[in-house]
C-alpha cells in the first residue's frame, strides 16, 4: 500500500461508507492546498481523486503513453467552437501539477487590480497582501526558483538570446523543482521526481497530519440536506459506491471543467455555474537552427518573454517528447521526411494568449461539453503572437521559422517576412492550431448574486458548507501561469473554512474574524488576515510520520 | 403474493415505475453468480417467437477487474421449471456478452440511473451485431436485496435513447460453473476497425513520407500495437467518431479529385504521396486540419519505434 494513498478505488468493489470533517474533491494544486491547511489545523480531511497515484519510476517517456496514463481523455479534451481547441488536464493524484511545466507566477498586481475593478468588494475580502503572503509561504515549500542556466538547454538559452536581440523583457522561468538535471520530461511526469508537484509536497504534508487520500474515486454528486452540503456520493473504479459524509464542509477543487459539472449534477444550477469559461489559448511556431537544439531536452519550460504581457501575450520555450516536436515540422510526404532528418535542429516556442473569449461548460450524456469561441480580438492576438514568435526565432539565429498557419507562408526567413505575417495573416480562427491551458471562471466568486456562483467567502450561494477552491472562482483571466495564484486562493479558502469550523485552530488562524464558515452563509464578506494565511500556509511537516485515521467501513 | 409473483403479473407502467424508483445494486453481490431471467411485459406471441426464460451471469475478469457477463439460452420448459441450458458441443449456448458498469457517464433515459447498467456495447459481441446498441439498467427491487433484480432494455442510438417494453426479472440461481472463452478475453473497444486502421496507416505513411526511399520505415513495418492500444483503452469523448470521420474523409476524398478518382487505399504508393501533396497545397482549412491531425497521430505511431526514436535524437542525453 502506498504511503500517500489511503484507499485505491480500483480495489473498492463493495459500498464504502466513511466520513470526515472536510471532504475535498480533487487533489490538484487547489485541493492539495486546502487538504494540507485543513489537516494541519486539526481537521479530519478526506481527499477524493479520480486519477491514480503516479510514481516517478512509472512515468513513460513516449508522449502518447504518458498522455494515456496521466492526462484526462488522453490529452484530447476539446472545446468546440468555430474551431476545435484541445485543452490539457492532468488526471492523477496531484492533478495537473504532475504534468505541468512547473511554472510559477505570483498573481500580478495588474491582474488583481482587474479583479477589483470588476468587483470592488474583492479589495477587502481578498486582500492582495494576504495573497502575497500565502504565495510566499507556498513557494517556499515548493522550492520555487529561477531556472538554472546549467540545466536550461539550448532551446531556453536561444529564446533568451532572441528576446535580448529584440529588446523584449525576458527571464528564466521560476519553477518548482529540486535536483532538476534537464531531462525535459515535466509534461510526461519527471522520472527523477525532481518536480515538486503537490503529490510530493502538499499532499504528503496533509497525510502526515492525518488526511486520507482516496484515488480512483469519481465523485458524482454533492449531497445536500436542507440547503447544506453534507457529503458526496462517488463511484470507485472497482465498481463500489463510495459515500463520504462531511461533518463540516465539502470543498470542490476539481478544475474549472469538472467543478461546475459537479455543481450542476448536484442540482445547483442557479447562477452562472458553467458559464464564463476563460482560458489561455496558445499558438506555437517552430524554428530551424544550424546547430542541434534537442528541443526535448533541457528544462521543459525554462525561459519566458514577459515584455508583451501588457498586450496579453506571454512567450515560453516549450519542451515535449520528440514525437510531438516532429508533428510541428512543416510539409507532407518527402518534404516532411527530409525535414525530419534534422529534427534535433528544431525548437518549438509558444505564446499563451490572455483571451477575451467566454465559453460554457455543460454535461451532455454524462460528459463535459465545452463551448468556446475566440473573439476577433483574440484571433488578432494569435496572429500577432505568431509574428512575434517568428521574429524571436530569427533574432536568435534560426535559419527558418515555420508558423504552421494556413494562409501564412509555410517558411519565414527574414524579419520583413515575419512582420508581414501580422499584416497578411488570416483572421479566421480556424486557421490557427491552438491548444488551451489555464481554465478559469466557471463558478465565479463575487459580491453580486446575479453574476457569481460563490460568495466572497468561497461558499456556494445556495449551499452552506460547500466551498469552491479552484480556478473556477477567478473572476477574470489573469494572463500568466496560474498554479501559485490558484494555491494562494485555495489557502485563503482554507483559512475561511477553518475559521468557520470554529475548532482545532492553529495559532494565527484565530486572527481571522470569526463568523464565516457554514454559519455565515448570509454574510459573504469575511476578510482573512495575512497572519491567518501565514499560519496555515507555513505548516510544513516532515513526511516521516503519517498517522492514519481509520474511520472508514467497507460493508 | 410474493415479490416475484407480483413482478411477473405487473403491467409495463408498473415495471417502469419500479425501475425509476429502484435501488442500487452492489456489484460485488453479483460476482460469480448466475441469475435466472424471465421476460416480463412482452406480448405472449413475442415470447413464443423468442424465449420466456434465460440466464444472465456475472463474472469478474481477474486481469482487468471488469465485471462482465453473458446470456445463456435455456430450454423453454416453463417459468417454474428448473433451468436447463441449451447445449452445443457439450457446453452451454451463450449469447450477448456485456460489461456491467455504474451509470456514470452513460447516456440514459431520465430516471434510469438508480442501479447498474448492463452494457452490450462493451461486450465481446460482433462489430455489426445490433445488440451492441442495447443497454439494460438493472435495479434492486428492495433496498439491499440483490437476490431479486429488475431490468429493462433501451437502445442507445447516437444521441437518442429509445425505451423498449422489454422488462425482465432476475432471480439469483447458482454459482457460476462455466465461463466461455469470449468472456475470459479482454474486451477491446477499438477506436477503428482493422480495415480502418489499415486505411489510417496508409495515410500516415503518405503524410510522413514514410516507406520508400525516405529512410523512415513504413507504418506497416512498425509495431504500432501500443499506439492503437492507447487509443482503444482510453477512448476520449468525441475522439473515436472524430478520428473515424477524419480517416474516412481523407480516404474517400480522392474520389472527387481529378487525376486520382479512387479511394486512397486503392492508389499506389506514389499516387498516395502525390495525393496528400495536392491536398496540402489546397485552400481548404478543414482539409489542412485533417492532415495536421493525421500527421500528429502518425508521428505518435512512428515514434513508437525505438530505432526511429534513437536515429532522430530521442536517445540524446542532456548536456
Amino acid at each position: 500500500m502506498s504511503a500517500l494513498v489511503h484507499t485505491d478505488g480500483r480495489e473498492v468493489r463493495r459500498r464504502l461508507d466513511t466520513d470526515a470533517d472536510v471532504v475535498v474533491v480533487g487533489s490538484g494544486p487547489a485541493g492539495a492546498t486546502v487538504a494540507r491547511a485543513c489537516a494541519a489545523a486539526g481537521l479530519d480531511v478526506a481527499v477524493l481523486e479520480e486519477g491514480h497515484e503516479a510514481r516517478p519510476a512509472d512515468f513513460a517517456e513516449k508522449g502518447l503513453e504518458a498522455m494515456a496514463r496521466l492526462y484526462r481523455d488522453l490529452g484530447t479534451s476539446v472545446a468546440f467552437g468555430p474551431t476545435v481547441i484541445p485543452f490539457l488536464q492532468g488526471r492523477a493524484v496531484g492533478g495537473t501539477s504532475v504534468v505541468n511545466g512547473a511554472i510559477n507566477w505570483r498573481l500580478p498586481r495588474d491582474a488583481y487590480d482587474a479583479w477589483v475593478a470588476e468587483d470592488a468588494a474583492f479589495a477587502d475580502a481578498v486582500p492582495y497582501e494576504a495573497l502575497q503572503a500565502a504565495e510566499e509561504d507556498l513557494e517556499a515549500r515548493l522550492g520555487v526558483a529561477p531556472t538554472d542556466a546549467a540545466v536550461a538547454g539550448p532551446k531556453n538559452l536561444l529564446l533568451a538570446k532572441g528576446a535580448e536581440a529584440l529588446g523584449l523583457e525576458h527571464r528564466p522561468i521560476r519553477r518548482n523543482v529540486r535536483g532538476c538535471v534537464g531531462l525535459g520530461r515535466c509534461l510526461q511526469g519527471c522520472p527523477r521526481g525532481a518536480k515538486l508537484s503537490v503529490d510530493r509536497t502538499f499532499l504528503v504534508d496533509a497525510v502526515a497530519h492525518g488526511a486520507r487520500v482516496y484515488s480512483g474515486v469519481r465523485v458524482e454528486r454533492v449531497q445536500l440536506e436542507r440547503g447544506r452540503a453534507v457529503g458526496v456520493t462517488a463511484v470507485a473504479e472497482g465498481g463500489g459506491a463510495v459515500v463520504v459524509r462531511a461533518r463540516r464542509a465539502v470543498v470542490l477543487a476539481a478544475s474549472a471543467i469538472q467543478t461546475p459539472l459537479l455543481l450542476r449534477a448536484s442540482g445547483l444550477t442557479r447562477g452562472p455555474a458553467g458559464d464564463g469559461l476563460m482560458a489561455h489559448p496558445g499558438v506555437s511556431v517552430t524554428g530551424l537552427f544550424d546547430a542541434p537544439v534537442h528541443n526535448h531536452l533541457g528544462a521543459t519550460q525554462g525561459h519566458e518573454v514577459t515584455g508583451l504581457r501588457h498586450e496579453g501575450i506571454k512567450v515560453e520555450a516549450l519542451g515535449f517528447d520528440v514525437s510531438l516536436v516532429a508533428s510541428r515540422l512543416p510539409g507532407v510526404g518527402a518534404d516532411f521526411a527530409a525535414r525530419l532528418e534534422r529534427l534535433s535542429h528544431h525548437a518549438v516556442w509558444g505564446a499563451a494568449l490572455k483571451a477575451d473569449a467566454r465559453g460554457t461548460v455543460r454535461a451532455v450524456g454524462g460528459r463535459a461539453l465545452v463551448r468556446y469561441a475566440l473573439t476577433p480580438g483574440d484571433v488578432r492576438k494569435a496572429r500577432r503572437a505568431t509574428r512575434v514568435l517568428a521574429e524571436l526565432f530569427l533574432a536568435a539565429g534560426a535559419r527558418e521559422a515555420y508558423p504552421g498557419v494556413p494562409g501564412m507562408p509555410a517558411v519565414v526567413r527574414t524579419h520583413e517576412e515575419a512582420a508581414a505575417l501580422e499584416v497578411d495573416g488570416p483572421l479566421d480562427a480556424r486557421a490557427y492550431s491552438m491548444s488551451m491551458t489555464h481554465l478559469f471562471g466557471t463558478a465565479r466568486m463575487g459580491s453580486d448574486a446575479a453574476c457569481s456562483v460563490v460568495g466572497l467567502d468561497f461558499q456556494h450561494r445556495e449551499a452552506a458548507g460547500l466551498y469552491v477552491a479552484d480556478s473556477s472562482v477567478f473572476p477574470r483571466n489573469i494572463g500568466v501561469n496560474p498554479q501559485v495564484a490558484i494555491m494562494a486562493m485555495a489557502a485563503l479558502c482554507a483559512a475561511r473554512l477553518v475559521a468557520g469550523a470554529g475548532r482545532a485552530r492553529q495559532p494565527g488562524v484565530g486572527a481571522a474574524p470569526v463568523g464565516g464558515g457554514v454559519a455565515a452563509n448570509s454574510s459573504r464578506t469575511l476578510p482573512v488576515s495575512v497572519s491567518a494565511v501565514n499560519g496555515l500556509a507555513s505548516m510544513t511537516t516532515e513526511p516521516s510520520a503519517m498517522p492514519r485515521r481509520s474511520n472508514s467501513s467497507a460493508t | 403474493m410474493t415479490l416475484v409473483e407480483t413482478l411477473r403479473k405487473a403491467k409495463p407502467s408498473e415495471l417502469r415505475r419500479r425501475i425509476v424508483e429502484g435501488h442500487p445494486v452492489d456489484p460485488a453481490a453479483l460476482e460469480g453468480w448466475a441469475y435466472r431471467g424471465t421476460s416480463l411485459g412482452l406480448p405472449r406471441v413475442v415470447e413464443r417467437l423468442t424465449w420466456k426464460t434465460f440466464q444472465k451471469t456475472f463474472y469478474r475478469q481477474p486481469e482487468t477487474g471488469r465485471l462482465v457477463g453473458w446470456n445463456v439460452r435455456l430450454e423453454q420448459d416453463g417459468v417454474d421449471a428448473p433451468s436447463r441450458p441449451k447445449r452445443r458441443g457439450g457446453v452451454p449456448v451463450t449469447t450477448w456478452h456485456y460489461e456491467v458498469r455504474p451509470p456514470d457517464g452513460v447516456r440514459l433515459p431520465r430516471g434510469f440511473d438508480r442501479g447498474l447498467i448492463i452494457d452490450y456495447g462493451r461486450g465481446n459481441n460482433p462489430a455489426l451485431d445490433t445488440i451492441r446498441l442495447s443497454k439494460d439498467p438493472l435495479v434492486a427491487v428492495e433496498p439491499g436485496n440483490a437476490d431479486v433484480l429488475l431490468g429493462v432494455t433501451y437502445l442507445a442510438l447516437g444521441p437518442l435513447c429509445v425505451e423498449t417494453p422489454t422488462y425482465f426479472l432476475l432471480e439469483r440461481e447458482h454459482r457460476l460453473d462455466f465461463v466461455p472463452e469470449a468472456a475470459r478475453r479482454t474486451c477491446r473497444r477499438e477506436a477503428l476497425t482493422r480495415v480502418e486502421r489499415r486505411w489510417a496507416e496508409l495515410l500516415f505513411d503518405a503524410v510522413l513520407g514514410a516507406g520508400g526511399t525516405s529512410g523512415l520505415p513504413s507504418l506497416s513495418t512498425v509495431d504500432t500495437q501500443a499506439f492503437w492500444r492507447a487509443l482503444d483503452d482510453k477512448p476520449p469523448p468525441y475522439f473515436g467518431p472524430g478520428l473515424r470521420a477524419a480517416v474516412h474523409a481523407l480516404t474517400f476524398l480522392p474520389l472527387t479529385m481529378p487525376g486520382f478518382r479512387r479511394p486512397f487505399f486503392a492508389l499506389d504508393a506514389d499516387a498516395r504521396r502525390a495525393c496528400v501533396e495536392v491536398l496540402a497545397a489546397g485552400d481548404s482549412v478543414t482539409v489542412k486540419q485533417l492532415l495536421s491531425t493525421v500527421k500528429l497521430l502518425g508521428c505518435f505511431a512512428l515514434f513508437e519505434d525505438e530505432a526511429v526514436r534513437r536515429r532522430l535524437g530521442a536517445g540524446a542525453l542532456p548536456s
